[in-house]
């Protein structure tokens, strides 16, 4: 088989609708999407579930910047995420390689490389086709071509409306998409570069863009894992940021610690960027954190968070005192 | 100095046991219940003229695997329709009882010539029983129904995932079905579309085959659904099992289990696969032979469409593939489980 042209991907992160984080037993059951095939666990330094990847069947055209014929048959592998129990993803990928005949072949062709699209039309030479993917795939995806966000979408609703979860999640959050693609750097005068090319854009409030670039083939495995990292980390932030805000609206008749108390308990010890990256992407979160500076924002708001409840609760003790002196 | 942590987690990784394979496994023959009940002239007059391709069957396996090959062979009972479809009367269960049956199976496959090593049953590609000491014990492991989720559609030309690809529930086809079957069809005056196999050179071969239906079953005094897999599910399953495809979280299903006790009174009390030569070679094999009379035609080829559409375990295959490329005369293994298969379909001349 031909090495991929590009990785094409979207990763959906939400928290988990259950009142209570699950154990890795529950996790394992709640992911077992699958039976017979095993959920993959760690437990360090954060627990992760990763559940077995199902295949979606596609015979479509993916999107182009060119506009060039691009019809693509295959299929796209999606799994669901859990980590630390807590927050849920479900990330869609397909990698797109070219064909070596023209005509659809029997379906039983396709199932033996799961997660992976077959171009049909020849676009141009494996870099132009690959840019011309990667554009495509990130600005101009329309209503028919390739549609990631809609199969990760319904993973993701598959696994959130499970009746073992409760639906009375201690936080009110929303769920943000990652969209993302991932290729091989063209060499350099003919030797592979040393070092990933990564860009990372928020598209609106719940979107994001990352665009990957990796010195050789073997390194576009670990792609994938990177973003759902990448993603949860996301999340986090916009998550901690969105309930900061809504605390700051006046309000009368609410108790802005009452909401934020939660985000403490349930999501600040799950920052820990690069956990779960295979080591040879790690470079990508040294860079995140000089540009923009994740962990530098994460930990003004987390500041942030725990000095409105200490002013909150000073102000609680101070007028209970009050009272008391009244009484 | 440079020091270096290795951490790793047990749980990462999916392990998936080995497990011993023959070059070829020859299947001598598959009747229904009805025929092993009712005379055993049919049986003598197939099992017959089975025995002289067996015979070259393994004599080729050795021009190509030399002297060493390993063929073994196997036969499949159908005791599954034969429990679950409603009421036979007690006399046709009396005489289906195992210690019948086989008697007069296992007879009529010696006069014949022919070697039986390993006896499975079809309910067991259901439900696969754990033996313990010659007993069932504890949950079986609900194999069609792990199977039935492996289960992926083919899409449509122009499917991009927006939508999920149409299944109608417990059936399974080739290629899109006619017009008759669009949504709102009914609604509008069209012209008919009429159904077409994806992938047809010219013309369409369009085969819908049906996985399994619903049944009411009287228990203890309640009405519950029950599912009844199809016999082409239950025979992709089989043609699994024989190739060495399937496992449960890594670990083999229906292994083979020796007898040597007396035959039990019911069915349900045997393995889903029974060793009865000790000397057998391997069950599963790198490639699969079934010798069937005609009728099975359309049952295999209905296996054949429901074994392109499951999504193998790649972990497996690729275990398979390498202890087939480390054999004394390396065996190439195809990714696709129906190239493996082969079969014999016999006439009645």
């Amino acid at each position: 088989m031909s090495d991929p042209l590009v990785l094409l991907g979207e990763v959906r992160t939400a928290l988990l609708p259950n009142s209570g984080g699950l154990a890795a037993r529950e996790a394992s059951a709640l992911l077992s999407l699958l039976p017979g095939q095993r959920v993959l666990m760690r437990e360090r330094p954060l627990a992760l579930a990763v559940s077995p990847s199902s295949p979606v069947g596609v015979d479509c055209r993916l999107a182009t910047v060119s506009r060039s014929e691009s019809r693509a048959i295959g299929t796209v592998a999606a799994h669901a995420v859990l980590v630390g129990g807590r927050v849920l993803q479900s990330s869609a990928c397909s990698s797109v390689v070219r064909a070596a005949d023209q005509h659809r072949r029997p379906w039983s062709h396709y199932l033996t490389r799961a997660g992976t699209v077959e171009l049909v039309h020849r676009i141009g030479d494996d870099t132009s086709t690959a840019v011309d993917l990667t554009e495509g795939f990130l600005e101009g995806s329309g209503p028919t071509t390739l549609d990631l966000g809609s199969i990760s979408e319904r993973l993701l609703t598959r696994v959130r409306t499970d009746p073992r979860l409760d639906q009375d999640p201690p936080v009110h959050s929303g769920a943000t998409r990652l969209r993302w693609a991932a290729r091989v750097a063209p060499p350099v005068d003919g030797s592979a570069r040393g070092r990933t090319l990564f860009a990372f854009r928020l598209e609106d409030e719940n979107t994001r863009s990352v665009r990957i670039m990796v010195p050789t083939v073997r390194d576009l495995a670990g792609a994938q894992r990177f973003c759902e990292d990448l993603a949860i980390h996301d999340w986090l932030l916009s998550t901690l940021a969105s309930a900061l805000s809504d605390a700051d609206r006046p309000r009368p008749e609410s108790d802005s610690s009452k909401e934020l108390a939660p985000l403490l308990e349930q999501l600040v010890h799950l920052w820990m960027p690069g956990a779960h990256t295979p080591p040879r992407l790690r470079e990508l979160w040294t860079r995140l954190e000089s540009d923009p500076g994740f962990t530098r924002q994460w930990t003004a708001q987390v500041g942030h968070l725990r000095d409105r409840l200490a002013v909150a609760t000073l102000e609680a003790l101070r007028s209970s005192k009050i009272s008391t002196v009244q009484w | 100095m440079s020091s270096a942590t290795d951490y790793s987690e047990a749980g990462e990784r999916n392990r998936v046991a080995g497990q011993p394979l023959s070059h070829l496994s020859i299947e001598v023959g598959h009747f229904y219940m009805d025929e092993l009940v009712n005379g055993v002239d049919r049986i003598r007059a197939q099992l017959r003229k089975v025995a002289p391709i067996v015979d070259t069957q393994i004599a080729a396996a050795e021009a190509e695997f030399g002297p060493g090959a390993r063929v073994s062979t196997c036969f499949l009972v159908d005791d599954y329709f034969w429990s679950r479809t409603p009421a036979r009367s007690r006399d046709a269960r009396r005489t289906a009882d195992p210690r019948h049956v086989l008697e007069k199976l296992l007879t009529a496959a010696e006069e014949c010539g022919v070697r039986i090593d390993y006896l499975a049953r079809e309910a067991g590609c259901a439900e696969v029983p754990s033996f313990r000491d010659g007993e069932p014990v504890g949950e079986p492991v609900r194999l069609a129904e792990m199977m039935s989720a492996r289960i992926v559609a083919e899409p449509e030309r122009d499917s991009t995932g927006r939508r999920p690809p149409t299944v109608e529930s417990g059936w399974l086809c080739n290629g899109r079905r006619s017009s008759e079957y669009d949504a709102g069809q009914a609604m509008r005056i069209a012209r008919y579309r009429p159904p077409e196999e994806f992938g047809a050179r010219n013309h369409s071969i369009f085969l819908d085959v049906q996985l399994w239906s619903r049944q009411l079953e009287e228990v203890a005094g309640r009405r519950e659904e029950h599912i009844l897999w199809s016999c082409p599910f239950l025979a992709s399953i089989w043609q699994l099992l024989r190739l060495g495809m399937i496992r449960d979280e890594g670990a083999m299903v229906a292994a083979p289990v020796p007898w040597d006790d007396p035959w039990p009174e019911e069915w349900s009390r045997l393995p889903a696969v029974v060793q009865l030569n000790p000397q057998a070679k391997p069950f599963a094999a790198y490639r699969a032979l079934s010798v069937l009379p005609y009728s099975y035609l359309g049952i295999e080829h209905a296996v054949r469409v429901i074994l392109d559409h499951l999504q193998l375990d790649d972990d497996v295959q690729a275990k398979l593939a390498e202890r087939g490329a480390g054999e004394r005369i390396p065996v190439e293994v195809p990714r696709q489980a129906t190239r493996r298969l082969n079969h014999i379909f016999l006439g009645d001349v």
